[in-house]
Protein backbone atom coordinates (compact mmCIF):
# COMPACT_ATOMS: atom_id res chain seq x y z
CA UNK A 1 0.00 0.00 0.00
CA UNK A 2 1.37 3.42 -0.95
CA UNK A 3 2.11 6.12 1.59
CA UNK A 4 -0.90 8.37 0.93
CA UNK A 5 -3.30 5.49 1.28
CA UNK A 6 -1.58 4.30 4.43
CA UNK A 7 -1.79 7.75 6.04
CA UNK A 8 -5.47 8.29 5.24
CA UNK A 9 -7.94 6.35 7.37
CA UNK A 10 -9.46 3.38 5.56
CA UNK A 11 -12.75 4.02 3.83
CA UNK A 12 -15.43 1.34 4.20
CA UNK A 13 -16.62 -0.13 0.92
CA UNK A 14 -20.02 -0.70 2.50
CA UNK A 15 -22.05 -0.18 5.66
CA UNK A 16 -24.88 -2.26 7.03
CA UNK A 17 -26.68 0.58 8.74
CA UNK A 18 -26.98 4.04 7.17
CA UNK A 19 -27.48 5.55 10.61
CA UNK A 20 -23.77 5.02 11.19
CA UNK A 21 -22.87 7.26 8.23
CA UNK A 22 -23.23 10.60 10.02
CA UNK A 23 -20.67 9.83 12.72
CA UNK A 24 -18.48 7.98 10.24
CA UNK A 25 -18.30 11.03 7.96
CA UNK A 26 -16.97 13.11 10.83
CA UNK A 27 -14.57 10.43 12.05
CA UNK A 28 -13.08 10.04 8.57
CA UNK A 29 -12.93 13.83 8.15
CA UNK A 30 -15.03 13.67 5.01
CA UNK A 31 -16.77 16.92 5.87
CA UNK A 32 -15.77 20.36 7.06
CA UNK A 33 -18.52 20.41 9.66
CA UNK A 34 -21.75 20.50 7.70
CA UNK A 35 -23.58 17.17 7.39
CA UNK A 36 -23.12 15.27 4.12
CA UNK A 37 -25.11 12.59 2.34
CA UNK A 38 -23.54 9.13 2.04
CA UNK A 39 -21.87 8.58 -1.36
CA UNK A 40 -24.01 5.55 -2.20
CA UNK A 41 -22.81 3.51 -5.16
CA UNK A 42 -26.16 3.72 -6.96
CA UNK A 43 -26.33 7.50 -6.54
CA UNK A 44 -22.74 7.97 -7.66
CA UNK A 45 -23.32 5.80 -10.72
CA UNK A 46 -26.34 7.92 -11.66
CA UNK A 47 -24.26 11.09 -11.31
CA UNK A 48 -21.49 9.64 -13.47
CA UNK A 49 -24.10 8.69 -16.06
CA UNK A 50 -25.45 12.25 -15.94
CA UNK A 51 -22.05 13.59 -16.83
CA UNK A 52 -21.98 11.58 -20.06
CA UNK A 53 -18.33 10.79 -19.35
CA UNK A 54 -16.32 7.77 -18.30
CA UNK A 55 -16.02 7.24 -14.55
CA UNK A 56 -12.23 7.09 -14.80
CA UNK A 57 -11.81 10.32 -16.79
CA UNK A 58 -9.41 12.60 -14.89
CA UNK A 59 -11.00 16.01 -14.36
CA UNK A 60 -8.36 17.71 -12.24
CA UNK A 61 -5.53 17.10 -9.82
CA UNK A 62 -6.42 18.93 -6.63
CA UNK A 63 -3.71 20.51 -4.44
CA UNK A 64 -2.17 20.31 -1.95
CA UNK A 65 -2.51 16.51 -1.70
CA UNK A 66 -2.63 16.29 -5.49
CA UNK A 67 -5.55 13.93 -5.23
CA UNK A 68 -7.07 12.66 -8.45
CA UNK A 69 -10.52 14.05 -9.12
CA UNK A 70 -11.85 11.55 -11.63
CA UNK A 71 -15.44 11.80 -12.79
CA UNK A 72 -16.41 9.09 -10.28
CA UNK A 73 -14.61 10.81 -7.39
CA UNK A 74 -16.27 14.11 -8.29
CA UNK A 75 -19.59 12.27 -8.45
CA UNK A 76 -19.02 10.85 -4.97
CA UNK A 77 -18.55 14.37 -3.61
CA UNK A 78 -21.52 15.62 -5.63
CA UNK A 79 -23.60 12.86 -4.07
CA UNK A 80 -22.49 14.03 -0.63
CA UNK A 81 -23.54 17.57 -1.61
CA UNK A 82 -27.00 16.47 -2.72
CA UNK A 83 -26.38 17.20 -6.41
CA UNK A 84 -28.47 15.76 -9.23
CA UNK A 85 -27.12 14.14 -12.42
CA UNK A 86 -27.96 17.24 -14.48
CA UNK A 87 -25.69 19.32 -12.21
CA UNK A 88 -22.63 17.25 -13.09
CA UNK A 89 -21.61 19.03 -16.34
CA UNK A 90 -21.47 22.33 -14.43
CA UNK A 91 -19.46 20.88 -11.56
CA UNK A 92 -16.99 19.26 -13.95
CA UNK A 93 -16.60 22.42 -16.05
CA UNK A 94 -15.96 24.46 -12.91
CA UNK A 95 -13.27 22.06 -11.70
CA UNK A 96 -11.62 21.97 -15.12
CA UNK A 97 -11.53 25.76 -15.11
CA UNK A 98 -9.93 25.77 -11.65
CA UNK A 99 -7.27 23.37 -12.91
CA UNK A 100 -6.04 25.95 -15.44
CA UNK A 101 -2.58 27.12 -14.28
CA UNK A 102 -3.54 30.82 -14.44
CA UNK A 103 -6.20 30.20 -11.79
CA UNK A 104 -3.51 29.10 -9.31
CA UNK A 105 -5.86 26.83 -7.39
CA UNK A 106 -3.17 25.93 -4.89
CA UNK A 107 -2.57 29.56 -4.04
CA UNK A 108 -6.14 30.83 -3.93
CA UNK A 109 -7.34 28.02 -1.67
CA UNK A 110 -4.37 27.98 0.71
CA UNK A 111 -3.73 31.71 1.01
CA UNK A 112 -4.09 33.74 4.18
CA UNK A 113 -6.45 36.03 2.22
CA UNK A 114 -10.23 35.82 2.66
CA UNK A 115 -10.84 34.79 -0.93
CA UNK A 116 -12.47 31.71 -2.43
CA UNK A 117 -13.25 30.40 -5.93
CA UNK A 118 -16.64 31.76 -6.93
CA UNK A 119 -18.50 29.72 -9.59
CA UNK A 120 -20.53 31.86 -12.01
CA UNK A 121 -22.99 30.04 -14.29
CA UNK A 122 -24.35 31.89 -17.32
CA UNK A 123 -26.45 31.18 -20.39
CA UNK A 124 -29.12 28.61 -21.17
CA UNK A 125 -28.11 26.21 -18.42
CA UNK A 126 -29.23 28.70 -15.78
CA UNK A 127 -32.84 28.31 -16.90
CA UNK A 128 -32.59 24.61 -17.69
CA UNK A 129 -31.40 23.84 -14.17
CA UNK A 130 -33.85 26.31 -12.63
CA UNK A 131 -31.01 28.13 -10.87
CA UNK A 132 -31.69 31.07 -8.59
CA UNK A 133 -30.50 34.43 -9.86
CA UNK A 134 -32.43 36.80 -7.59
CA UNK A 135 -32.72 37.34 -3.85
CA UNK A 136 -29.75 36.07 -1.78
CA UNK A 137 -28.02 34.86 -4.93
CA UNK A 138 -24.63 34.86 -3.20
CA UNK A 139 -25.90 32.49 -0.53
CA UNK A 140 -27.60 30.06 -2.86
CA UNK A 141 -30.95 31.73 -3.30
CA UNK A 142 -32.62 28.85 -1.49
CA UNK A 143 -32.03 26.79 -4.59
CA UNK A 144 -30.82 23.19 -4.75
CA UNK A 145 -28.81 23.60 -7.96
CA UNK A 146 -26.91 26.68 -6.77
CA UNK A 147 -26.12 25.19 -3.39
CA UNK A 148 -25.36 21.65 -4.56
CA UNK A 149 -23.03 22.79 -7.35
CA UNK A 150 -21.10 25.11 -5.05
CA UNK A 151 -21.00 22.55 -2.27
CA UNK A 152 -19.90 19.74 -4.61
CA UNK A 153 -16.94 21.83 -5.76
CA UNK A 154 -16.12 22.69 -2.17
CA UNK A 155 -16.20 19.03 -1.07
CA UNK A 156 -13.91 18.02 -3.94
CA UNK A 157 -11.39 20.60 -2.75
CA UNK A 158 -11.75 19.37 0.83
CA UNK A 159 -11.75 15.62 0.28
CA UNK A 160 -9.56 15.25 -2.79
CA UNK A 161 -7.23 18.17 -2.13
CA UNK A 162 -7.15 17.68 1.65
CA UNK A 163 -7.51 21.43 2.11
CA UNK A 164 -7.89 21.09 5.83
CA UNK A 165 -7.91 24.09 8.14
CA UNK A 166 -4.55 24.79 9.70
CA UNK A 167 -2.84 22.01 7.81
CA UNK A 168 -2.13 23.68 5.49
CA UNK A 169 -4.95 26.24 5.06
CA UNK A 170 -3.84 29.44 6.78
CA UNK A 171 -6.69 31.77 5.82
CA UNK A 172 -6.86 34.37 8.55
CA UNK A 173 -10.58 35.16 8.72
CA UNK A 174 -12.34 32.65 6.46
CA UNK A 175 -14.90 33.00 3.71
CA UNK A 176 -18.46 31.73 3.51
CA UNK A 177 -17.54 29.80 0.38
CA UNK A 178 -14.98 27.79 2.27
CA UNK A 179 -17.83 26.23 4.23
CA UNK A 180 -20.78 26.08 1.90
CA UNK A 181 -19.19 26.54 -1.49
CA UNK A 182 -19.98 29.56 -3.59
CA UNK A 183 -22.00 29.48 -6.80
CA UNK A 184 -24.08 32.22 -8.42
CA UNK A 185 -26.03 32.28 -11.68
CA UNK A 186 -26.36 35.24 -14.01
CA UNK A 187 -29.82 36.69 -14.40
CA UNK A 188 -31.74 36.04 -17.62
CA UNK A 189 -33.09 39.58 -17.15
CA UNK A 190 -29.72 41.09 -18.00
CA UNK A 191 -29.90 43.52 -20.92
CA UNK A 192 -26.56 42.24 -22.14
CA UNK A 193 -25.21 39.05 -23.62
CA UNK A 194 -24.41 36.26 -21.14
CA UNK A 195 -21.20 36.73 -19.20
CA UNK A 196 -19.36 33.79 -20.80
CA UNK A 197 -20.07 35.21 -24.26
CA UNK A 198 -18.65 38.54 -23.26
CA UNK A 199 -15.54 36.54 -22.37
CA UNK A 200 -15.30 35.05 -25.82
CA UNK A 201 -17.19 31.75 -25.73
CA UNK A 202 -19.86 31.03 -28.34
CA UNK A 203 -21.39 28.13 -26.43
CA UNK A 204 -24.97 28.41 -25.14
CA UNK A 205 -23.77 28.06 -21.55
CA UNK A 206 -20.58 28.66 -19.67
CA UNK A 207 -19.10 28.56 -16.23
CA UNK A 208 -16.54 31.03 -14.95
CA UNK A 209 -14.47 30.62 -11.82
CA UNK A 210 -12.98 33.64 -10.11
CA UNK A 211 -11.09 33.85 -6.83
CA UNK A 212 -12.60 36.69 -4.83
CA UNK A 213 -13.79 38.03 -1.53
CA UNK A 214 -17.40 37.99 -0.40
CA UNK A 215 -19.60 40.72 -1.89
CA UNK A 216 -19.22 44.25 -0.57
CA UNK A 217 -22.56 46.04 -0.70
CA UNK A 218 -22.81 49.31 -2.64
CA UNK A 219 -26.17 50.99 -2.10
CA UNK A 220 -27.09 54.00 -4.20
CA UNK A 221 -27.18 56.41 -1.24
CA UNK A 222 -26.96 59.94 -2.51
CA UNK A 223 -26.56 58.99 -6.16
CA UNK A 224 -28.86 60.43 -8.80
CA UNK A 225 -29.71 58.74 -12.11
CA UNK A 226 -26.51 59.78 -13.84
CA UNK A 227 -24.47 56.68 -14.73
CA UNK A 228 -21.27 58.47 -13.80
CA UNK A 229 -22.49 59.12 -10.27
CA UNK A 230 -23.86 55.63 -9.80
CA UNK A 231 -20.70 53.94 -11.02
CA UNK A 232 -18.59 56.32 -8.95
CA UNK A 233 -20.38 54.82 -5.94
CA UNK A 234 -19.10 51.37 -6.95
CA UNK A 235 -15.68 52.67 -7.90
CA UNK A 236 -15.24 54.02 -4.39
CA UNK A 237 -15.81 50.54 -2.98
CA UNK A 238 -13.42 49.02 -5.53
CA UNK A 239 -10.43 51.25 -4.78
CA UNK A 240 -10.02 50.83 -1.05
CA UNK A 241 -6.64 51.37 0.58
CA UNK A 242 -6.20 47.92 2.04
CA UNK A 243 -7.34 45.83 -0.90
CA UNK A 244 -4.99 43.51 -2.76
CA UNK A 245 -6.28 44.95 -6.03
CA UNK A 246 -5.30 48.50 -5.13
CA UNK A 247 -1.71 47.47 -4.49
CA UNK A 248 -1.14 44.63 -6.95
CA UNK A 249 -3.99 45.10 -9.48
CA UNK A 250 -5.19 41.73 -10.87
CA UNK A 251 -8.94 41.39 -11.46
CA UNK A 252 -12.14 42.41 -9.71
CA UNK A 253 -15.83 41.45 -9.96
CA UNK A 254 -18.71 43.91 -10.04
CA UNK A 255 -22.25 42.53 -9.86
CA UNK A 256 -25.15 44.74 -10.93
CA UNK A 257 -28.76 43.96 -10.13
CA UNK A 258 -30.88 43.56 -13.27
CA UNK A 259 -32.64 46.88 -12.67
CA UNK A 260 -29.31 48.69 -12.29
CA UNK A 261 -27.99 47.08 -15.48
CA UNK A 262 -31.16 48.00 -17.38
CA UNK A 263 -30.89 51.57 -16.12
CA UNK A 264 -27.32 51.88 -17.32
CA UNK A 265 -28.23 50.20 -20.60
CA UNK A 266 -31.05 52.67 -21.18
CA UNK A 267 -28.56 55.47 -20.62
CA UNK A 268 -26.38 54.08 -23.38
CA UNK A 269 -23.87 52.00 -21.44
CA UNK A 270 -23.26 48.40 -22.42
CA UNK A 271 -21.06 46.05 -20.43
CA UNK A 272 -17.90 47.33 -22.13
CA UNK A 273 -18.80 50.94 -21.40
CA UNK A 274 -19.44 50.09 -17.75
CA UNK A 275 -16.01 48.47 -17.59
CA UNK A 276 -14.42 51.54 -19.18
CA UNK A 277 -16.16 53.95 -16.83
CA UNK A 278 -15.30 51.92 -13.74
CA UNK A 279 -11.69 51.69 -14.91
CA UNK A 280 -11.62 55.48 -15.27
CA UNK A 281 -13.20 56.08 -11.87
CA UNK A 282 -11.77 53.38 -9.59
CA UNK A 283 -8.45 54.99 -8.72
CA UNK A 284 -6.56 56.36 -5.75
CA UNK A 285 -3.91 59.01 -5.42
CA UNK A 286 -0.48 57.39 -5.29
CA UNK A 287 0.64 59.55 -2.38
CA UNK A 288 -2.16 58.07 -0.27
CA UNK A 289 -1.29 54.44 -0.93
CA UNK A 290 2.44 54.54 -1.55
CA UNK A 291 4.15 51.78 0.44
CA UNK A 292 5.91 53.08 3.50
CA UNK A 293 8.15 51.62 6.13
CA UNK A 294 11.81 51.03 6.87
CA UNK A 295 12.30 49.08 3.66
CA UNK A 296 10.73 51.79 1.53
CA UNK A 297 11.95 54.98 3.20
CA UNK A 298 11.41 57.21 0.17
CA UNK A 299 9.85 57.33 -3.29
CA UNK A 300 13.00 56.46 -5.21
CA UNK A 301 12.57 54.00 -8.12
CA UNK A 302 14.07 51.04 -6.27
CA UNK A 303 11.11 51.25 -3.92
CA UNK A 304 8.44 51.38 -6.61
CA UNK A 305 5.91 48.62 -6.99
CA UNK A 306 6.82 46.06 -9.62
CA UNK A 307 3.18 44.96 -9.89
CA UNK A 308 2.15 48.03 -11.86
CA UNK A 309 2.62 48.73 -15.58
CA UNK A 310 5.20 51.29 -16.66
CA UNK A 311 2.58 53.86 -17.65
CA UNK A 312 1.70 54.37 -13.99
CA UNK A 313 3.99 57.26 -13.07
CA UNK A 314 5.33 56.28 -9.64
CA UNK A 315 7.50 59.38 -9.40
CA UNK A 316 4.49 61.62 -8.87
CA UNK A 317 2.44 61.41 -5.66
CA UNK A 318 -0.53 62.89 -7.53
CA UNK A 319 -0.73 60.05 -10.02
CA UNK A 320 -4.17 58.47 -9.88
CA UNK A 321 -3.49 54.73 -9.78
CA UNK A 322 -6.18 52.47 -11.31
CA UNK A 323 -7.34 49.49 -9.27
CA UNK A 324 -6.63 47.15 -12.20
CA UNK A 325 -4.44 47.38 -15.26
CA UNK A 326 -7.12 47.18 -17.97
CA UNK A 327 -10.91 47.74 -18.22
CA UNK A 328 -11.41 44.08 -19.13
CA UNK A 329 -9.95 43.10 -15.77
CA UNK A 330 -13.20 44.37 -14.26
CA UNK A 331 -15.71 41.53 -14.64
CA UNK A 332 -19.29 42.75 -14.85
CA UNK A 333 -22.06 40.24 -14.08
CA UNK A 334 -25.81 40.80 -13.68
CA UNK A 335 -27.45 39.01 -10.73
CA UNK A 336 -29.39 39.63 -7.56
CA UNK A 337 -32.91 40.69 -6.75
CA UNK A 338 -34.71 42.85 -9.27
CA UNK A 339 -36.44 44.89 -6.60
CA UNK A 340 -33.86 47.62 -5.97
CA UNK A 341 -30.95 48.95 -8.05
CA UNK A 342 -27.86 47.83 -6.20
CA UNK A 343 -24.26 46.90 -6.86
CA UNK A 344 -21.92 44.40 -5.24
CA UNK A 345 -18.14 44.53 -5.47
CA UNK A 346 -16.08 41.37 -4.99
CA UNK A 347 -12.38 42.26 -4.80
CA UNK A 348 -10.05 39.66 -6.21
CA UNK A 349 -6.90 38.21 -4.72
CA UNK A 350 -4.89 40.78 -6.62
CA UNK A 351 -2.14 39.85 -9.01
CA UNK A 352 -1.41 36.65 -7.09
CA UNK A 353 -3.89 34.35 -8.83
CA UNK A 354 -7.53 33.36 -8.87
CA UNK A 355 -7.87 35.02 -12.26
CA UNK A 356 -11.14 34.39 -14.05
CA UNK A 357 -11.24 31.29 -16.23
CA UNK A 358 -14.28 30.49 -18.36
CA UNK A 359 -15.15 27.08 -19.75
CA UNK A 360 -18.14 25.91 -21.80
CA UNK A 361 -20.72 23.69 -20.17
CA UNK A 362 -20.80 20.76 -22.57
CA UNK A 363 -23.85 18.55 -22.28
CA UNK A 364 -23.33 14.99 -23.39
CA UNK A 365 -25.87 12.22 -23.82
CA UNK A 366 -26.32 10.53 -20.44
CA UNK A 367 -24.79 7.10 -20.23
CA UNK A 368 -26.31 4.00 -18.81
CA UNK A 369 -26.22 4.26 -15.01
CA UNK A 370 -24.37 0.98 -14.92
CA UNK A 371 -21.41 2.77 -16.42
CA UNK A 372 -21.43 1.07 -19.84
CA UNK A 373 -20.50 3.37 -22.73
CA UNK B 1 -29.25 -4.62 4.16
CA UNK B 2 -25.83 -3.57 2.87
CA UNK B 3 -25.14 -0.15 1.40
CA UNK B 4 -22.20 0.20 -0.96
CA UNK B 5 -20.19 3.45 -0.74
CA UNK B 6 -17.72 5.20 -3.06
CA UNK B 7 -14.56 6.72 -1.58
CA UNK B 8 -14.69 10.48 -2.34
CA UNK B 9 -11.00 11.17 -1.67
CA UNK B 10 -9.24 10.23 -4.92
CA UNK B 11 -6.10 9.41 -2.97
CA UNK B 12 -2.93 9.88 -4.99
CA UNK B 13 -0.51 7.03 -5.46
CA UNK B 14 2.55 9.11 -4.78
CA UNK B 15 3.98 9.25 -1.26
CA UNK B 16 3.11 12.18 0.94
CA UNK B 17 5.92 13.71 2.98
CA UNK B 18 5.47 12.56 6.54
CA UNK B 19 8.82 12.96 8.24
CA UNK B 20 11.44 15.67 8.40
CA UNK B 21 14.61 15.19 6.41
CA UNK B 22 17.44 13.84 8.59
CA UNK B 23 19.68 16.47 10.12
CA UNK B 24 23.07 16.72 8.45
CA UNK B 25 25.95 15.15 10.28
CA UNK B 26 29.44 16.60 10.27
CA UNK B 27 29.73 19.67 8.05
CA UNK B 28 32.19 19.20 5.22
CA UNK B 29 34.79 21.82 4.35
CA UNK B 30 32.93 22.97 1.29
CA UNK B 31 29.17 23.34 1.58
CA UNK B 32 26.39 24.83 -0.49
CA UNK B 33 23.60 26.70 1.26
CA UNK B 34 20.51 28.06 -0.44
CA UNK B 35 18.06 30.81 0.43
CA UNK B 36 14.77 30.82 -1.44
CA UNK B 37 12.94 34.08 -0.86
CA UNK B 38 9.19 34.13 -1.16
CA UNK B 39 8.87 37.85 -1.74
CA UNK B 40 11.62 40.20 -2.92
CA UNK B 41 11.02 42.86 -0.32
CA UNK B 42 8.28 43.91 1.98
CA UNK B 43 6.85 47.28 2.78
CA UNK B 44 7.73 47.07 6.45
CA UNK B 45 8.57 44.62 9.16
CA UNK B 46 10.72 41.51 8.77
CA UNK B 47 12.64 41.19 5.55
CA UNK B 48 13.86 37.73 4.67
CA UNK B 49 16.35 38.99 2.10
CA UNK B 50 18.23 40.95 4.75
CA UNK B 51 17.81 38.13 7.24
CA UNK B 52 19.41 35.70 4.78
CA UNK B 53 22.35 38.09 4.30
CA UNK B 54 22.95 38.08 8.04
CA UNK B 55 22.84 34.29 8.16
CA UNK B 56 25.24 34.12 5.24
CA UNK B 57 27.68 36.36 7.09
CA UNK B 58 27.57 34.10 10.14
CA UNK B 59 28.06 31.01 8.02
CA UNK B 60 31.07 32.51 6.27
CA UNK B 61 32.67 33.26 9.62
CA UNK B 62 32.26 29.63 10.67
CA UNK B 63 32.80 27.89 7.34
CA UNK B 64 35.15 29.74 5.00
CA UNK B 65 34.17 27.68 1.97
CA UNK B 66 30.46 28.32 1.66
CA UNK B 67 28.67 28.62 -1.65
CA UNK B 68 25.43 30.54 -1.32
CA UNK B 69 22.54 30.43 -3.78
CA UNK B 70 19.92 33.10 -3.25
CA UNK B 71 16.80 33.57 -5.37
CA UNK B 72 13.40 35.12 -5.07
CA UNK B 73 10.32 33.49 -6.54
CA UNK B 74 8.90 35.56 -9.41
CA UNK B 75 5.37 35.29 -7.98
CA UNK B 76 5.07 34.83 -4.24
CA UNK B 77 1.78 32.94 -4.41
CA UNK B 78 3.02 30.16 -6.70
CA UNK B 79 5.29 27.22 -5.93
CA UNK B 80 8.81 27.63 -7.28
CA UNK B 81 9.32 26.28 -10.78
CA UNK B 82 11.53 23.23 -11.22
CA UNK B 83 13.98 25.28 -13.29
CA UNK B 84 14.50 27.54 -10.28
CA UNK B 85 14.78 24.65 -7.82
CA UNK B 86 17.44 23.06 -10.03
CA UNK B 87 19.79 25.84 -8.99
CA UNK B 88 19.76 24.40 -5.47
CA UNK B 89 20.64 20.86 -6.41
CA UNK B 90 24.14 21.01 -4.98
CA UNK B 91 23.04 22.65 -1.71
CA UNK B 92 23.43 20.88 1.60
CA UNK B 93 20.41 22.76 2.91
CA UNK B 94 17.94 25.37 1.72
CA UNK B 95 16.21 27.94 3.89
CA UNK B 96 12.93 29.26 2.57
CA UNK B 97 11.53 32.44 3.96
CA UNK B 98 8.20 34.18 4.14
CA UNK B 99 9.06 36.70 6.84
CA UNK B 100 5.57 37.94 7.43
Amino acid sequence: MREARRMAPPFPAEVDDLRTWVELSYELRLTDGLPVHPPLREVVDALVAGSGRDADDLVAVIPPRDGRATVEVVAANAAMAGALPEHMPVVLAALEAMAEPRFNLRGITLTTHAAWPLVIVSGDEVGRLGMATGETVFSGGGNRANVAIGRAVKLVLWNVGAQFVGEPVKEVFGHQGRLSGSCIAESPDSPWEPFHRARGLDDPSGVTVFGCESPHSVAMWGADDEPHNRLAQAADAMATRGSNNMHTMGEILVVLTPSEARHLDRRGLGRAEVQQELFRLARRRLGDIRPRGPLRPDASPEHWYTWWPDWVDQSDDDTMVPVVERPEDIHVVVAGADSIPWIAVCPGWGNLGGFAVTRPIRLRAPRDAGGAP
Amino acid sequence: MTFRLVDPRGLPDRPEPSVMAPRPGAVPDHIGIGFLINEVSRQSGPDFTRYSLVIEEVLRERYPRVDVVRDAKPVLSRPAEHSLLDRYKHCRGVVTGLAK
